[in-house]
């Protein structure tokens, strides 16, 4: 087959569908980790000098946006609210169509508008970085450009209540666009390292020094670390490597090692650095491990079994 | 034996394929514009939310100190309160486009030396007089402090520890003025 005709079969494939049940289920979980995390933006910091712009808004919006006290309360509240509403969608079909319409095209904007504003305010009042809620962010983007471009199809279903058994709803291009933005924040963090300080970041001492200072020496990992530069040299490695391979998820059979991989790595940092990152590890469980695969293999195994008996 | 959900192609009424009807192209358009931007700001500018690249522990270390400040009662004193501290060890401000740091100013420390480095320069007996007397000039009621700098770094090929460690009396220049 022509190279030209592979590709347009790729591209078009983007555009297959499936029934919203995994979209669905994705959602909810994206909708519980963007409220958790959410919870956590604050402006504690506030009485600190202000520093540089660390945001995109941050160069729309006048400064003294991001000082008012009640912009980060209000933008938490708005978002909690859309996000909320969101989720329900699919059960407030008795609103009628042209609600419905203007809802489904309304609400997945305004959750994640209201999500990257109150996360950028609480940027530009930090003083550190808090990486854990761009991923996110962007996954929260690709499930509101689904829910806006397929608007009409989506509320005629739930006014119609045949919204879960409709097989044109959920587009393959939502689902990788969400495994790309996770995978390709995890090949950044690979790549920085490599240009901050070349193939040298990953030999070992570094990461011996910072779990010297930061390490929690009740984890085993800890001790075997710090036990020989050997060790830390082959964690250290490996990490970079998985993090500048992660695109590769992109493949199928692979995603599901790939994903394995940054769950243990992430874990692993949380366990010896307490520096936790439990929203990512939930969405790399939900889009890289075969979970939805497997209940559905299972679940038709055991009606096979049922008829057959 | 499939991964996430099943998808089933997409073909309208006339057979073609998604990327043929006006609804799939303008789906795709807006695609390739975010999935460009996902990539080409974070190699630009590093950190601008909602675009990262991610650069926690990007800057590797070959040496690190810590610092103990002790009051003349033998009470142990907050680095952070002489500038002595490390901020954020495992995460570095990265200068980028002209803009160096976070959103607000992380409290001042002698430790935060370039951008390059900024935690592995190890502060000269010098810079940490300057830096602890300039602290103790706000303190009057401490006529000394005794600060140690214990520099953490590699020890042989294998471990790391404590390489040297050094203590200071350092007067407070308010009681030591005429």
């Amino acid at each position: 087959m022509m190279l030209s005709k592979k590709i347009r079969i790729g591209l078009n494939s983007l555009g297959d569908t499936s029934a919203p049940l995994f979209g669905q289920l994705t959602l909810w979980i994206l909708i519980g980790v963007c409220i958790y995390i959410s919870t956590e933006a604050h402006l504690g910091y506030q009485d600190y000098e202000k520093g540089t712009t660390v945001s995109l808004l941050g160069y729309v919006l006048p400064e003294t946006f991001f000082d008012l006290p009640y912009t980060l309360v209000f933008f938490k509240g708005l978002f909690w609210v859309s996000i909320i509403v969101w989720g329900l969608l699919p059960f407030l079909g008795i609103t009628g169509i042209w609600t419905m319409k203007v809802l489904t095209a309304v609400v997945p904007l305004m959750s994640v508008l209201s999500y990257t504003i109150l996360v950028s305010i609480f940027w530009e009042n930090l003083p550190w970085f808090r990486h854990k809620f761009v991923v996110p962010n962007w996954v929260l983007l690709y499930y509101a450009m689904w829910y806006f471009f397929c608007r009409h199809e989506i509320s005629e279903s739930i006014v119609n209540r045949n919204f879960w058994s409709n097989s044109d709803l959920y587009p393959r291009w939502v689902y990788l666009g969400s495994v790309f933005s996770i995978a390709l924040l995890y090949n950044f963090g690979g790549v920085s390292k490599m240009l901050a300080a070349g193939l040298g970041w990953g030999e070992g001492l570094s990461l011996q020094l910072w779990v010297s200072m930061m390490g929690d020496p009740d984890f085993f990992l800890t001790d075997f670390i710090l036990s020989d530069r050997v060790n830390a040299h082959f964690f250290q490695r490996g990490v970079t490597i998985l993090q500048s391979l992660s695109l590769l998820a992109m493949i199928p059979n692979l995603r599901p090692v790939i994903g394995l991989g940054l769950i243990a790595f992430q874990s692993s940092v949380e366990l010896t650095f307490g520096i936790p990152f439990r929203g990512n590890i939930i969405l790399l469980a939900v889009f890289f491990l075969p979970w939805f695969g497997t209940i559905q293999a299972l679940i038709a195994y055991i009606k096979k079994k049922a008829e057959t008996h | 034996m499939f991964f996430g959900p099943k998808f089933k192609v997409q073909e309208n009424e006339f057979k073609e394929g998604w990327l043929q009807t006006v609804r799939g192209r303008k789906q795709f358009q807006c695609l390739l514009v975010v999935v460009f931007l996902q990539i080409s700001i974070p190699l630009v500018v590093q950190e601008l939310y909602p675009f990262s690249a991610a650069t926690m522990f990007a800057y590797s270390l070959d040496q690190v100190a810590s610092y103990n400040v002790v009051a003349p009662n033998g009470k142990r004193l907050s680095r952070s309160s002489f500038g002595l501290q490390i901020n954020n060890p495992h995460d570095p401000p990265v200068m980028t486009q002209g803009r160096y740091g976070y959103g607000r100013m992380s409290p001042s420390t002698i430790q935060q030396i370039g951008s390059n480095a900024p935690y592995g320069n190890i502060a000269s007996r010098q810079d940490v007089f300057r830096q602890v007397q300039s602290r103790l000039l706000t303190m009057p009621h401490l006529p000394y402090v005794t600060v140690t700098q214990s520099v953490l770094g590699p020890l042989d090929n294998h471990h790391v520890g404590i390489m040297r460690r050094q203590t200071w009396k350092i007067m407070n220049p308010k009681t030591i003025q005429p």
